[in-house]
């Protein structure tokens, strides 16, 4: 692998930290406007077990909450997409590593990794879309909450075989990015002690993606409400 | 058959500890029939199965109540009903290890270990990515590393996943607490089944109106409510607290009307079954509070009994709080947190009482214990004749200092209550060990039989020693002496220090009513007259006695240990 391709790479996921700090300091806010409502944050919807239980959340936010759920739904798209682009390029970097350094089971397990980010991602996709199924559903059962007083009270809007396929698509999400972090973290320590680490250039460009994705989050979180 | 007497009965709280009550209900009733029923937490599930038994039309509801005594005794049942939320259940696998045996403990350790293995797995990772990362810029290599390198790195990336499962945990923890429990109603447990699908069966508030409607012999769909027990004759009270107001709350026919409480349709269906929710809608006209809420009126005859004991048991933290509204003068509504009624009266022994009772109230009250006598019947005590020894508690800690002060905050009042003449000999105490009730939601069957049994000895106990006679001349004695005192002290007053009704009248009430009456209120006129009449009177009433041998007053011949006294307080 030539310096070049470490730094494209490395700035690649310098971009992506920053872009993730982005979305995430974005969600961050969102979760503390679900919150403030009384209701939980935007991780038990996702991995609501029951009708039930998502019926629960989505009373429990009220409207405003709600909206804060669509705007931190919208954000987790671009925070999808920026953690699949950081993780394809750690894997691609450290399988160009592991090559360069002839583990090429190591090789193997990276391009795995990386396929499995983009699945991870489309699995997060497919899911906000569920979810914003089931707040549309439940916006529709608000609308009979004066006509029809008894049916509000007595029924839930999000149905069990959605539910099952948001949790299962949360859980790919969740296992397959976990699994992808583990791969990539651990192949980069195996290849970092194999006599060819990283060049310092690319790390520091990476480090600098970190800090200003760091600064980034933190700027927005603690901006206040205008 | 000639009709039994009644009694009154008034249970404690003790979250577990509750399963006593069957027993001793069902052998009081051998002798009595239930008028009035109160309790708190623990003790309102207990009185409302109770009045549901004694209301049940068809005279079978004691035999169902039985049936419900072989239910408590199932393995696991208490588990089953305590269901944490899906984002609280680490802290009550927390607090089941913790309380449990330490079996139980070392499961739950596994069972955390087991569900954070990804987290664990990724901090390892990351730790291991870190210090190959320094090495190798280092200039080590895998070529490089001998075997005391290659032990050193396994110790720094154990003591890495350490301390990355004490961060995980703390986490979790920390975001259940913070986050989860306030969205859960500040509870771990909702008290209903959120998920058909893990088989579980019915959860706790499910569970209590299953088994309302089974002992009052009646269908699901229509519940138990307080009208309907007063017209089959039962009155029930339960008190809870109102956490916002910071003061208890009483539960009855009546009560709290004035208070017009307001419910939220969304957040009851989080917190009671479909067939009460449903009730509730009926019952009244909504009335809209902005921010897309609709708050209906809380009835109070209409209230289905399950509705207000789930209100008088929400242990702090291990159940959901109730929240209420009402509306402020602007009509901007106010949330209201309704939490256990322990938390203000655990051991409400003050309801039902009057000036002299027509018929006994029994107390039930649950005592910690440290010793465990080999025949639970050894763990009853009454006490007919003498108010029991003031129980002190040890303290050798700091958490043992602060448990003391929440337990004297809590129950103070209804500790000396409960000591007075004319209370005390009307309690059976049940003594509990450390194992035994309370937090022990993880109770093994030979324990609840236990309990049970120590249940069925207080209710024997009751039964079989209380003294009606000598009970209401006590409390007859007890309030003509009190009354004495405030009316027609005589010389005694000064010496005591007695504030009497005389003196009230004599400083200036009389005079003002006077005036009142010249300026021509004919009601003041005829309210003055009647009350220097009793006064008169008053100075008069004790000649029959003046003329009788032995005692000449109605004041007991040793002043009442612990005081008594007559005064207004909060009828609640």
């Amino acid at each position: 692998m030539t310096f070049t391709q470490h730094l494209i790479l490395c700035l690649s996921m310098a971009v992506a930290f920053v872009a993730a700090g982005f979305t995430l300091a974005h969600m961050y806010r969102a979760e503390r406007a679900m919150q403030r409502t009384g209701g939980p944050g935007l991780l038990p919807f996702e991995r609501a077990e029951s009708a039930r239980e998502i019926d629960r959340y989505l009373r429990s936010w009220g409207p405003v909450g709600r909206a804060a759920v669509r705007r931190s739904l919208r954000w987790n798209h671009g925070f999808l997409a920026a953690s699949v682009v950081l993780f394809v390029a750690a894997a691609l970097h450290v399988a160009g590593q592991a090559d360069a350094a002839g583990y090429p089971l190591l090789v193997v397990a990276e391009v795995v990794a990386a396929g499995a980010a983009v699945l991870a991602g489309g699995a997060g996709v497919a899911e906000n879309i569920m979810l914003r199924r089931t707040l549309t559903a439940h916006d529709e059962l608000c609308g009979r909450k004066t006509t029809e007083p008894i049916r509000y009270a007595t029924t839930t809007a999000a149905d069990s075989a959605r539910i099952t396929r948001i949790r299962r698509a949360a859980a790919g999400k969740f296992n397959l990015t976990g699994g992808v972090a583990a791969v990539v973290l651990t192949g980069y320590g195996i290849v970092e002690l194999s006599g060819r680490p990283t060049p310092a250039g690319p790390m520091l460009s990476l480090f600098a993606g970190v800090a200003v994705a760091a600064a980034t989050f933190v700027t927005l979180v603690l901006r206040r409400r205008a | 058959m000639q009709p039994k007497p009644y009694c009154d009965l008034i249970m404690k709280g003790g979250i577990t500890s509750g399963v006593a009550y069957p027993g001793a209900v069902l052998k009081l009733r051998e002798k009595y029939d239930f008028a009035a029923i109160g309790g708190a937490s623990a003790g309102a599930i207990a009185a409302g199965m109770t009045a549901a038994a004694q209301y049940a039309p068809d005279g079978a509801g004691f035999t169902r109540l039985d049936d419900l005594r072989t239910e408590l005794r199932q393995p696991g049942l208490l588990l089953r009903l305590f269901r944490a939320t899906k984002e609280t259940r680490p802290l009550l696998a927390l607090l089941t290890a913790v309380t449990g045996p330490p079996r139980r403990r070392a499961a739950g350790v596994a069972r955390v270990i087991g569900r954070l293995w990804l987290p664990l797995l990724i901090w390892l990772s990351a730790g291991f990515a870190l210090t190959a990362m320094l090495l190798g810029h280092a200039g080590a290599t895998w070529e490089s590393m001998t075997w005391v390198s290659a032990v050193v790195l396994g110790v720094l990336l154990t003591g890495v996943a350490l301390v990355a499962f004490a961060v995980v945990v703390a986490l979790r923890l920390g975001r259940a607490v913070t986050a989860y429990l306030p969205s859960s109603f500040y509870g771990m447990c909702l008290g209903v089944t959120e998920n058909d699908a893990d088989g579980s069966g019915p959860a706790l508030t499910e569970w209590l109106h299953e088994w309302t409607q089974r002992v009052a012999g009646r269908p699901g769909h229509r519940p138990l409510t307080f009208d309907e027990l007063a017209a089959g004759g039962v009155e029930l009270q339960l008190i809870t607290t109102d956490v916002s107001l910071g003061r208890p709350v009483r539960f009855s026919r009546t009560d709290p009307v004035g208070r017009s409480y307001h419910f939220d349709v969304d957040e009851f269906r989080s917190l009671f079954p479909p067939p009460i929710v449903e009730h509730l809608v009926r019952t009244a006209e909504p009335r809209p509070a902005g921010d897309d809420r609709l708050l209906y009126p809380l009835p109070a005859g209409e209230l289905p009994i399950v509705v207000a004991v789930r209100m008088s048991l929400s242990f702090p933290v291990l159940l959901a709080a109730i929240p209420l509204w009402t509306f402020e003068a602007d009509g901007r509504p106010v949330r209201h947190w309704i939490s256990d009624g322990g938390i203000t009266s655990n051991f409400p022994i003050h309801y039902f009482d009057s000036w002299v009772p027509a018929r006994p109230t029994f107390g039930l009250n649950l005592v910690p214990t440290q010793e465990r006598h080999s025949d639970p019947a050894d763990d009853v005590t009454m006490y007919p004749d003498a108010p029991p020894a003031p129980r002190v508690v040890p303290i050798t800690s700091l958490p043992g200092f602060l448990r003391q002060i929440v337990a004297t905050m809590q129950n103070w009042r209804d500790t000396l209550q409960a000591e007075l003449t004319g209370f005390h000999d009307r309690i059976a105490h049940i003594g509990l060990d450390p194992g035994e009730g309370g937090l022990n939601i993880a109770m093994d069957t030979a324990t609840i039989d236990r309990i049970g049994r120590k249940g069925e000895h207080a209710g024997e106990t009751l039964r079989d020693r209380f003294d009606w006679d000598r009970h209401q001349s006590q409390r007859y004695e007890i309030f003509m002496g009190l009354l004495q005192d405030g009316l027609s002290p005589g010389a005694e007053a000064a010496d005591r220090r007695l504030r009497t009704f005389r003196d009230s009248w004599e400083s200036g009430l009389n005079k003002r009513f006077a005036a009142l009456a010249a300026d021509g209120s004919s009601w003041h006129a005829a309210a003055a007259e009647a009350t220097d009449r009793l006064l008169a009177e008053a100075d008069e009433w004790l000649g029959p006695l003046n003329g009788a041998a032995g005692r000449r007053s109605f004041r007991p011949q040793t002043p009442l240990m612990p005081p008594a006294g007559m005064r207004i307080t909060p009828d609640v």
